[in-house]
C-alpha cells in the first residue's frame, strides 16, 4: 500500500516542472554547441544528459528512502563537504583563477555545490535540536557553522558561491523561530552595507557623480564617523529626554540600533577596502554597463541584447545570432537564460521563469505541509537556496543585478550542480511524500 | 504520537513564517517576469535592431570620383590608386589593438597614439578605419606579409584623387578633402558617410553630388571574434560623373604665368557665352597639398600667407573697379542724353566742387585740356567725369551700373561668390547713416569710393559693351558625363541681363575703348595687327598702393573674348596690367607680339 499512497502524494507538478526546466536548459546547450565551431566543445551536450540521468536516478533512489534519517547523517554530510572543501584547496584544479574543482577523469566535481546542501541540513538539526531561543547568543554557532564553509569557499577564491549561504541561513533561522529582531537587525546590516557599497564603488568607477548625503556616507569614512557621532549624541539626548519624561525605555534598545547602523556604514567601507578593481567593476557594473565596455560592462551589454532582441516570439532554435555569433560570454553557464531567452522570446522565457516559480512555489507548500520542523526547514533552506541563485543569475542577465557568476539552478551546464539540485528536488519530494507517515 | 496543543500552535506560526518567505520569493520572480516584458515585448524591437548591428560589418567600396578636364580633354582632377590601411579594432581587446598598433606604427614611421585614437575614437568602431593613407608599395608589402599577427587590419586599393597639373586651374577646380561633422549633418540622409572625401572649393564642391558617384558595400556577417562568416549582401560602387570645363588648360597656364605669383586675378571669358575660357586667381597653391600630409612650410603658405592663396580673387575679392567703371557712366550720359559726343569739357587738372570749395584731381597734374567723350574715355580724364557724373547722378548712375551687372551675383558655378555693393541714396543711409553728398558722386562716377565690384562682374560688363548689351551668365562647366558615357548635362548659354543702349551710343562707347588701346592708357595691351579694346583702372585704397585694372576685349569689331585683369596694390592699370592681358590675348589669337611697347609710368597714369 506504500508505493500507492507515495504514488498518490507524489508532487507531479514539482516533478514536472523541474523535469521541463531541465530540457530546457539541455535545449539551450544543444543550441549552442550544435554544428557550431566556436570554443566550446560539443561534449557538454553529452556530459549535462549525463548528469541529468544520473540526476533522477538519484531522485528515484532517494524516493526509497525517508527523509529523516537525514538527521542521523547531516553531522557526518556537513564535517565531509568541510575537508572536502579543504582538499579542494589543496588537490583542485584551477579554472580561471579559483580552485573549486576536482578533477577525475572525465568527471569532475565541485565540492562547494556538496556545502550548501550539507549546510541545509546540518543547520536544520541544529535549528530542531535547539528548544527555545533566547538572544544574540544562540546566533554564536550559526554564525559559526555558516562562516566555516563560505571561508573556505572565499579561500578559493569563489565570491559568489558563499553569497548564498547568508540568506538560507537567515530564512531558516527565521523560520526556526529565532527571535525576528535579531534578524531583521542583520539583514538590515548586509542591506545598509550592500547599499553603501554600491554606492561608493560606483561613485569611484564613474568618479564626479555628484555630492549627496548618500554619496558622502559611503565614499568618506570621516565623514561617516562625523555623521556616527551625531546620530549616537541625539540618540543620547533623545534617551534622557524620555527618561525624564517617565517613559520607559531601555538603554539596549538605543545601542542596538546606534550598533546596526554602525557596523553597516562601517561594513562598506572595510568591504570596499578588501575588493580588488575588477571584483568592484563586476560589482556595479550592471547599473552602467559602459564603465567597462570592453571587460565585465560587455557581458552585460551583450546579455542585454540577446534577451532583448529574443522580442516576443524569440528567433527561433539555433538561429539566435547572438549566442550563435559568439557575441555572448560564458553562454553555457552563467548567461545560458539570455541563450534561451534570444531564441524563444519572451513567450519562452516566460514559460521558463513561470516554471522555475512553480518549482520554488511547491517547494513552499511543502514546507507547510511539512509533518515536523526539520522537514519545514529544510524545505526553506532548499527554496531559498533556489530562489537566490535564480534571481541572482537571470537578474544578472538582465542587468539589474551585479555579476556574481552565480549559474541558474537546473538550467545551466554542470554536472555537480544539476545532481546536487536535482537531488535537491527530490529531498523536497520525499518530504512532501513522507508528511502523513506517522 | 501524540499531538499537543502547544505543537499545534508552533505548526500554525511556522507556517505563517513559511508564507512569508513565500510572499518574498514570489515578488522575486514578480520583478523578473516585469523586466523580461520590458525588455522583450516593449523594447524588443530596439534590441533586435542593435542586435543586427552587433552581426554585420559594412565595408564600403569607395567610388572613384568624376574626372574633370577641360574642353580639350585635357585632364585637370583624375583619380589614382592609392594604398590605405584600414584597422577594424571593436573585436579585439585593448591590449591587442595598443600591440597592433605598435607594430603598425613602426611599418609605417607613424605614432602607434594615433592610430590608436583614430580606429578605437572613431564613431563607426564596428567597421574598418582609414589609420594611414598613401602608404608605400614596401610598406604595403610588409603588411601583407605580417598580416597573421595584425588582426584587424588590412591593406586596401582605394581611387585617390589627384590633380595631374598641379597648381593649374586650382580655384577653378578646387580641392577634396574629409567630410567634417558639421558638413555630414549638413548632408545627412543623401547619400554621405563619415570618412567619405567631399569637395571643398570650386567645381569639386559646387558639383560634388554629380562627382562623388556612390559608394558600393558589403555587409558581411562576423563572429564576435570579428572573423568573417559570409556576404549577406553586395553593391558594387558607382563611380562619380565626369565634367567637362569650358575652361582651355593653355590658356589657364598663360594666364597664371602672366600673373606670375603677383597678388591678383585675371578672366578670360567668351562674351558671346559667359563660357569661362580661363580663371585665374594669383598667388595659385597646389591642390594635391590637401591630400597628403602638409609640412609646415606649406601649411604657413596656404593659411597665413598675406596674399591668401587659397581665395579666389576672381570672384570672392571685392575692390573699387576705378576708371574701368567709365564705362557705365560714358553709357549712361549717352544714353540718358546728358552729354553729345562732340561736346568738349575742360580739365585744367582740378576740378572744385560747390560752395565747400572741395577740390578733386585728375591723374594727370597738368589736365588734359579741352576734351571730348572719345579722348576721355582713351584718356581716363577724371575732370571730364565729374562733370558728366554730376549731371547724371547717382540714382541713374546705380542704375545702369546694375543693368551692366554689378552689385549682383554673376550666377558662375562656383561656390563662394560675392556680389560687390553699388552705392546709391539709400544705401549710405543704411550703411553709413550719412547723406548722399555730390562729392559721393564724384568719387563714384570714377569707380572709387563705396563701390565694390569682383573681377568677373568687369568681365560680365565688358561683355556688355563687345555685344552691344546683351551679357551671359559665365559657366565654367560645359557637360556632364556619365560613366556610361551619356551626356547628364549639357549647359546652354544663358543670358544673364541687356543693357539698353542705342547702338550709335555703344559705338562711341566702344571706340573710346578702341583708342584707349591704341593711344591712350592702355597702350600697353596693343597687339599690331589686331583691334584690341579696354579701359584701365587704377582704385584708390586704404590698405596701400592702388589697385590695378585692366579689361578689354578683341577684336574690337567683332569680339571673341574678354579679358579682365586686375592687380592688388599693382599700381597703375595701364602699366601692370595690360600687358598681362596683352599676353594672354596674343596666345589666344596665336599672334606674335611685334615690337614691345614700353610705357613710362608717368606717361600712363591710369
Amino acid at each position: 500500500m506504500r508505493s500507492l499512497q507515495d504514488s498518490i502524494r507524489f508532487d507531479y507538478w514539482l516533478f514536472g516542472s523541474m523535469f521541463l526546466v531541465c530540457i530546457m536548459g539541455i535545449l539551450g546547450i544543444f543550441s549552442i554547441v550544435y554544428k557550431n565551431p566556436g570554443p566550446i566543445p560539443t561534449s557538454i551536450l553529452i556530459k549535462q544528459v549525463f548528469a541529468f540521468a544520473i540526476g533522477l536516478l538519484v531522485i528515484v533512489f532517494y524516493l526509497q528512502s525517508n527523509y529523516p534519517t537525514l538527521k542521523k547523517y547531516a553531522s557526518g554530510f556537513y564535517i565531509t563537504s568541510i575537508v572536502l572543501l579543504l582538499l579542494v584547496l589543496v588537490l583542485g584544479t584551477k579554472v580561471r583563477g579559483a580552485r573549486s574543482w576536482f578533477t577525475l577523469g572525465f568527471f569532475s566535481f565541485q565540492p562547494s555545490e556538496l556545502a550548501k546542501l550539507a549546510f541545509i541540513m546540518f543547520m536544520a538539526k541544529f535549528i530542531e535540536e535547539t528548544p527555545d531561543w533566547h538572544g544574540w547568543r544562540d546566533l554564536i554557532w550559526p554564525f559559526v557553522f555558516l562562516m566555516i564553509p563560505v571561508g573556505l569557499i572565499l579561500l578559493q577564491p569563489d565570491f559568489g558561491s558563499t553569497l548564498v549561504f547568508f540568506p538560507v541561513c537567515l530564512a531558516m533561522l527565521y523560520v526556526g523561530g529565532c527571535n525576528s529582531k535579531y534578524l531583521l537587525s542583520l539583514t538590515t546590516i548586509g542591506g545598509l552595507t550592500s547599499l553603501l557599497l554600491l554606492t561608493r564603488t560606483y561613485a569611484e568607477l564613474k568618479g564626479n557623480v555628484g555630492d549627496n548625503f548618500l554619496i558622502n556616507i559611503a565614499t568618506n569614512i570621516n565623514y561617516a564617523l562625523v555623521f556616527l557621532l551625531v546620530v549616537f549624541a541625539i540618540a543620547w539626548a533623545v534617551y534622557f529626554f524620555l527618561k525624564k519624561m517617565k517613559y520607559d525605555v531601555e538603554i539596549k534598545q538605543f545601542l542596538a540600533g546606534i550598533s546596526v547602523v554602525s557596523i553597516g556604514i562601517l561594513g562598506a567601507h572595510l568591504f570596499s577596502y578588501f575588493l580588488k578593481v575588477y571584483q568592484k567593476k563586476r560589482l556595479v557594473v550592471f547599473l552602467d554597463p559602459y564603465l567597462d565596455p570592453l571587460g565585465s560592462g560587455y557581458n552585460i551589454i551583450q546579455s542585454k541584447i540577446a534577451v532583448g532582441s529574443g522580442a516576443l516570439a524569440g528567433k527561433g532554435l539555433l538561429y539566435g545570432t547572438q549566442s550563435r555569433l559568439g557575441f555572448l560570454p560564458e553562454q553555457h553557464t552563467d548567461f545560458i537564460f539570455s541563450v534561451l531567452a534570444e531564441q524563444f522570446g519572451f513567450i519562452g522565457s516566460a514559460l521558463l521563469v513561470l516554471l522555475l516559480f512553480v518549482i520554488v512555489w511547491r517547494g513552499i507548500i511543502i514546507a507547510t505541509q511539512a509533518r515536523d520542523e526539520f522537514g519545514a526547514l529544510v524545505a526553506s533552506g532548499i527554496v531559498t537556496m533556489f530562489t537566490f541563485h535564480i534571481f541572482l543569475n537571470i537578474g544578472m542577465t538582465l542587468g539589474m543585478m551585479p555579476i556574481t557568476g552565480i549559474p541558474l539552478p537546473l538550467v545551466s551546464y554542470g554536472g555537480s550542480s544539476l545532481v546536487m539540485n536535482m537531488f535537491a528536488i527530490g529531498i523536497l519530494l520525499n518530504i512532501r511524500m513522507k508528511r502523513f507517515f506517522y | 504520537m501524540l499531538i499537543q496543543k502547544q505543537d499545534l500552535q508552533m505548526l500554525a506560526l511556522r507556517k505563517k513564517k513559511v508564507l512569508v518567505l513565500g510572499v518574498i520569493v514570489a515578488l522575486g520572480f514578480a520583478l523578473l517576469f516585469l523586466r523580461l516584458f520590458f525588455m522583450q515585448v516593449i523594447n524588443g524591437r530596439y534590441f533586435r535592431h542593435v542586435a543586427d548591428e552587433n552581426r554585420i560589418q559594412r565595408v564600403y567600396k569607395k567610388a572613384s570620383r568624376g574626372v574633370i578636364y577641360d574642353h580639350r580633354h585635357v585632364v585637370l582632377a583624375a583619380n589614382s590608386p592609392s594604398f590605405v590601411v584600414t584597422f577594424t579594432s571593436y573585436y579585439i581587446n585593448q591590449n591587442e589593438i595598443d600591440r597592433i598598433a605598435g607594430e603598425l606604427g613602426r611599418i609605417l614611421a607613424i605614432p602607434a597614439g594615433d592610430i590608436v585614437e583614430k580606429s578605437v575614437g572613431s564613431v563607426k568602431r564596428l567597421e574598418p578605419v582609414i589609420v594611414a593613407e598613401d602608404i608605400t608599395r614596401e610598406q604595403a608589402l610588409v603588411i601583407m606579409e605580417k598580416k597573421a599577427y595584425l588582426p584587424g587590419v588590412d591593406v586596401i586599393i582605394e581611387p585617390k584623387r589627384s590633380y595631374p597639373l598641379n597648381n593649374l586651374a586650382c580655384h577653378v577646380v578646387g580641392y577634396v578633402g574629409e567630410i567634417n561633422l558639421d558638413e555630414y549633418k549638413e548632408r545627412r540622409g543623401t547619400g554621405y558617410s563619415i570618412g567619405d572625401r567631399i569637395g571643398k572649393t570650386g567645381i569639386e564642391a559646387y558639383y560634388d553630388t554629380y562627382l562623388k558617384g556612390t559608394n558600393g558595400e558589403e555587409q558581411i556577417e562576423v563572429s564576435a571574434s570579428g572573423r568573417q562568416l559570409r556576404l549577406l549582401r553586395e553593391t558594387a560602387p558607382v563611380s562619380g560623373s565626369d565634367l567637362e570645363l569650358t575652361i582651355d588648360a593653355d590658356l589657364q597656364r598663360v594666364a597664371q604665368d602672366a600673373l606670375g605669383g603677383v597678388s591678383g586675378a585675371a578672366v578670360v571669358m567668351n562674351p558671346r557665352t559667359g563660357e569661362i575660357l580661363a580663371l585665374a586667381s594669383s598667388p595659385a597653391f597646389n591642390p594635391n597639398m590637401f591630400l597628403r600630409s602638409m609640412s609646415r612650410d606649406e601649411f604657413a603658405y596656404l593659411f597665413k600667407n598675406k596674399n591668401r592663396p587659397l581665395f579666389n580673387k576672381a570672384i570672392q575679392a571685392q575692390y573699387p573697379p576705378g576708371s574701368v567703371f567709365k564705362v557705365v557712366t560714358a553709357s549712361a550720359c549717352l544714353q540718358e542724353g546728358y552729354v553729345v559726343p562732340e561736346e568738349k569739357l575742360e580739365c585744367t587738372g582740378q576740378y572744385t566742387l560747390g560752395t565747400l570749395n572741395q577740390v578733386f584731381r585728375c591723374w594727370k597734374k597738368g589736365g588734359h585740356g579741352h576734351i571730348s567723350l572719345i579722348q576721355a574715355i582713351a584718356q581716363s580724364c577724371d575732370i571730364y567725369f565729374y562733370q558728366l557724373g554730376l549731371r547724371l547722378g547717382v540714382t541713374k548712375m546705380a542704375n545702369y551700373a546694375k543693368n551692366f551687372g554689378l552689385g549682383s551675383l554673376t550666377g558662375i558655378d562656383l561656390p563662394s561668390e560675392k556680389k560687390g555693393i553699388i552705392p546709391d541714396r539709400a544705401w549710405k543711409k543704411k550703411a553709413v547713416k550719412e547723406a548722399w553728398y555730390d562729392g559721393d558722386t564724384l568719387n563714384m562716377c570714377i569707380g572709387q569710393g563705396y563701390l565694390w565690384v569682383t573681377p568677373l562682374q568687369i568681365a560680365g560688363m565688358m561683355s556688355a559693351a563687345a555685344n552691344y548689351g546683351p551679357y551671359y551668365r559665365p559657366q565654367i562647366v560645359k557637360k556632364i558625363i556619365a560613366p556610361d558615357g551619356k551626356v547628364i548635362r549639357d549647359f546652354k548659354t544663358e543670358q544673364d541681363g541687356e543693357v539698353q543702349l542705342d547702338r550709335s551710343n555703344w559705338q562711341l562707347v566702344r571706340q573710346g575703348l578702341e583708342e584707349s588701346v591704341k593711344a591712350g592708357t592702355g597702350r600697353a595691351a596693343y597687339i599690331q595687327g589686331l583691334r584690341v579694346a579696354g579701359k584701365t583702372g587704377t582704385a584708390q585704397n586704404p590698405q596701400g598702393l592702388d589697385h590695378a585694372w585692366f579689361a578689354g576685349y578683341a577684336p574690337a569689331d567683332d569680339p571673341r573674348i574678354v579679358v579682365v585683369v586686375l592687380v592688388e596694390h599693382g599700381g597703375h592699370g595701364g602699366v601692370v596690367c595690360a600687358p598681362i592681358a596683352r599676353k594672354i590675348m596674343e596666345v589666344y589669337f596665336k599672334e606674335a607680339g611685334t615690337g614691345q611697347i614700353q610705357v613710362a609710368p608717368d606717361e600712363v597714369g591710369d
